[in-house]
């Protein structure tokens, strides 16, 4: 690089910070927008069902029928919030959304079991949010299955088979990296994909549809600074403001959620930074198409935040995706940050397993910067 | 006759910037469609690795139960260090280590403990997986144990048993596509009012054209009204498409409720999004600002609306927040009307109370704008 080129960028750089400095809305927005949404989500988000809100008409009104449901609703799965009187105000309660189970005790409920039969009871399940149904599903079966095996022992003990053992397999689970299943512990370290995406894209987005929506890109025009030059100079003041974003969440991180770190501080740096270097050149792309700061942004908030949030593995595992969703996740950097996030967070492992997200994401980046010399023309048209 | 015109230019600016029109097309055909194709929540296939000790006709036997279309077996393994490995590279879900000796201490009438190791990264996937597990191997190993002490299925019909009849309502074969690619429409349909509402105001200051619309004899007031009547107007056309085009043609998800009651929702909706868009104008002193301005908005919004974060699963203090953001209500609403066939008796309260929030954005938005614009 020549003496003259390198001051030509340092000289769009500086201008592009002060501009970026003059415009203290921005510049706080810059770095207080992702620190929000950080704490927003950090805070909240949670996957867990739990205390799922349950309703109970028991038309037998037993001891039996209490201890089944008493049994149920004394889990921190379930929460009964209301005793119904009648069928219709279950039905209602379903369909306004308001529970999200409802079980039916019919009368006889205790007669049929003390005389050694099969007693049904109702069990409704809300199916609007399937993960939910189907864990709530799960959970009642696992319950009863219990409940059962507990009135099967009873009646075999007094018929004098005291000896039998109706569970003789027991399954021992461990969740590997996050054994309590905490949601923040791995939600929280995938918010940086989500929101190191979000954030350099949008502030890049406007780097260059800026100077055409106000026409000061005619200076640009009519200089002598190459189009290489301008893009590279105009990106590294985001690269700046952003780098100093990935230290503050990591802070955050660690300070304030308390998540472990394992890995090395090194690979976790080296990969943010090539990470914004691309999503930084996903708002240049869009920066360099557009012709106006509406479309431009517009555009980007479109191209990003449903994807970082859904195809990103944060709340999804890639694996479990359907065949478009898993398209879609492999044509978006994400995912391979979101593998380095969790491989220097909570799984142990080196350059040598993970090396080819960084390629992918440094390749893409670099494939995105050309695009945009590409789309950047020094003139109209 | 006024108002109709500078409604026509306001359709004319936004038609005639291709991106925004292609974007905002892409965003309400094929994002739903993707989202609602692509996301799985449910446990697929499942990627499963065996780490067989006993390696007999028992352990053979329970471990074929566990299959599609959950799980699907990966392959065997031989050490406990190769099963780390795999779940270190994201190669597999789970790992089941059956014990040396399996079939022996059953056969002996004793207790047997399976070790099943699940990755904790992937928390939806694995809490099914553990569910769903245990539930397999506790039915195999109650099979056996009738069977071993010999209580035949005569004598079985005879035991106490409660018997839990479950139904699933509203979506009985919990398909994925009803809730992801509905709600998807929910969040575009949040992201575009907001920020087409928020530019088409701010758009005027920035590039100096309010002062003719000021000096023109529309009243600011009109301006404001009329630019959130189109914005109104074209994404209830925008929502149409999704409806006829992804819902129900692509996926075919039935409508239970009133389509009209639906809309009418909708279009509520969007005025209470573009309440929010209003504020955001107030806020933003260019037009640069507005994308920073929206994702901060729109973040709380989303996440507080209980479509993918459970309202009953967030932290105590944060319930009360939910019921300022009116994705909430217009997700309880719209999941409500379309797939629980819920109708206006039943809807009423959430309905006024959607229409409050939205006004309180809206109102202090126009008083804002206002003590600006003066």
């Amino acid at each position: 690089m020549s003496r003259e080129s390198f001051n030509r960028i340092k000289a769009v750089s500086s201008k592009e910070l002060k501009e970026i400095i003059r415009s203290p809305l921005f510049l706080l927005l810059a770095h207080f927008v992702p620190v929000a949404l950080f704490l927003v989500f950090g805070f909240g988000l949670s996957l867990d069902v739990e205390n799922i809100p349950t309703a109970l008409l028991d038309l037998d009104r037993t001891q039996t029928s209490r201890e089944l449901v008493n049994g149920l609703v004394k889990t921190k799965y379930f929460h009964l919030q209301e005793r119904a009187e009648n069928n219709q105000r279950l039905i209602n309660l379903l369909k306004r959304g308001k529970i999200r189970l409802a079980l039916v005790i019919p009368p006889q409920f205790q007669k049929r079991l003390y005389q050694d039969r099969a007693s049904p009871i109702q069990v409704l399940v809300d199916g609007t949010y399937p993960y939910r149904g189907l864990v709530i599903k799960n959970y009642v079966k696992a319950y009863l299955t219990s409940f059962n095996t507990g009135l099967a022992q009873n009646w075999l003990n007094k018929r004098g088979q005291t000896s039998v053992n109706l569970q003789p397999i027991k399954l021992e689970t461990r969740f590997l990296y996050n054994p309590s299943l905490v949601s923040s512990y791995s939600l929280v370290p995938g918010l940086l994909v989500v929101i190191l995406m979000m954030n350099p894209a949008i502030m890049a987005a406007l780097a260059i549809v800026k100077e055409k929506d106000y026409g000061t890109i005619y200076n640009i025009y009519s200089s002598s600074i190459t189009r290489w030059e301008f893009l590279l100079g105009k990106v590294i003041p985001y690269y700046g403001l952003n780098f100093i974003n990935i230290l503050i969440l990591f802070l955050l991180s660690l300070v304030l959620f308390q998540v472990p770190f394992k890995g090395s501080l090194f690979l976790l740096l080296l990969g943010s930074i090539i990470y914004i270097f691309t999503t930084t050149g996903m708002g240049l792309v869009v920066s360099a198409f557009t012709r106006s700061m509406v479309a431009a942004q517009i555009v980007t908030i479109i191209i990003t935040i449903i994807p970082s949030f859904l195809y990103s593995g944060l709340l999804m595992p890639v694996s479990n995706l359907g065949r478009e969703g898993e398209i879609e996740a492999h044509l978006f950097p994400a995912m391979y940050y979101m593998k380095i996030v969790q491989g220097t967070y909570s799984k142990v492992i080196g350059l040598k397993e993970m090396g080819t997200n960084y390629l992918i994401i440094l390749a893409y980046g670099t494939i995105l910067f050309f695009i945009s010399l590409l789309l950047f023309k020094k003139r109209e048209g | 006759m006024r108002l109709l015109f500078f409604l026509k230019k306001e359709a004319l600016q936004f038609l005639r910037d291709k991106a925004i029109f292609l974007f905002v097309l892409y965003a309400f055909t094929l994002d739903v469609y993707i989202a609602g194709n692509g996301f799985i929540l449910t446990l697929k296939n499942g990627g499963m690795a065996l780490f067989d000790l006993d390696k007999t006709v028992m352990s053979r036997e329970m471990t074929s139960r566990i299959r599609k279309p959950y799980f699907q077996w990966k392959e065997e393994i031989k050490s406990s260090e190769e099963a780390l490995r795999l779940l270190d590279q994201g190669k597999t879900l789970g790992v089941l280590t059956i014990p040396p000796n399996f079939q022996k201490k059953l056969h002996q009438g004793r207790t047997v403990s399976l070790q099943l190791l699940l990755d904790g990264t992937q928390i939806t996937s694995s809490t099914l997986a553990s569910a769903y597990i245990a539930q397999i191997t506790a039915d195999y190993g109650q099979e056996f144990a009738l069977k071993y002490y010999g209580i035949s299925s005569p004598t079985m019909a005879h035991m106490p048993r409660v018997d839990g009849r479950t139904r699933v309502l509203f979506n009985p074969n919990l398909e994925d596509p009803y809730f992801t690619a509905l709600d998807e429409l929910f969040m575009v349909v949040t992201m575009i009012s907001i920020i087409l509402s928020a530019t088409a105001l701010v758009r005027e200051r920035d590039y100096g054209t309010l002062e003719q619309l000021l000096v023109s004899p529309i009243k600011p007031r009109q301006i404001i009204l009329t630019k959130i009547l189109f914005t109104m107007i074209a994404l209830i056309l925008a929502s149409h498409i999704t409806l006829l085009l992804v819902l129900q043609g692509a996926f075919g998800i039935p409508m239970r409720g009133s389509y009209l009651l639906f809309m009418g929702v909708t279009a509520l909706y969007i005025f209470s999004c573009c309440g929010i868009g209003l504020l955001i104008a107030t806020l933003a002193q260019r037009l640069g600002q507005i994308g920073l301005l929206t994702i901060l908005f729109l973040a709380p919004i989303l996440f507080l609306s209980g479509g993918w974060v459970p309202t009953e699963a967030m932290p105590r203090w944060m319930v009360p927040l939910t019921y300022l953001s009116p994705l909430k209500y217009y997700t309880d609403l719209g999941l409500g009307i379309y797939l629980r066939g819920e109708s206006f008796s039943l809807a009423w309260r959430e309905i006024l109370a959607m229409a409050a929030v939205g006004s309180g954005y809206f109102l202090y938005g126009l008083v804002r704008f206002r003590k600006i614009y003066r």
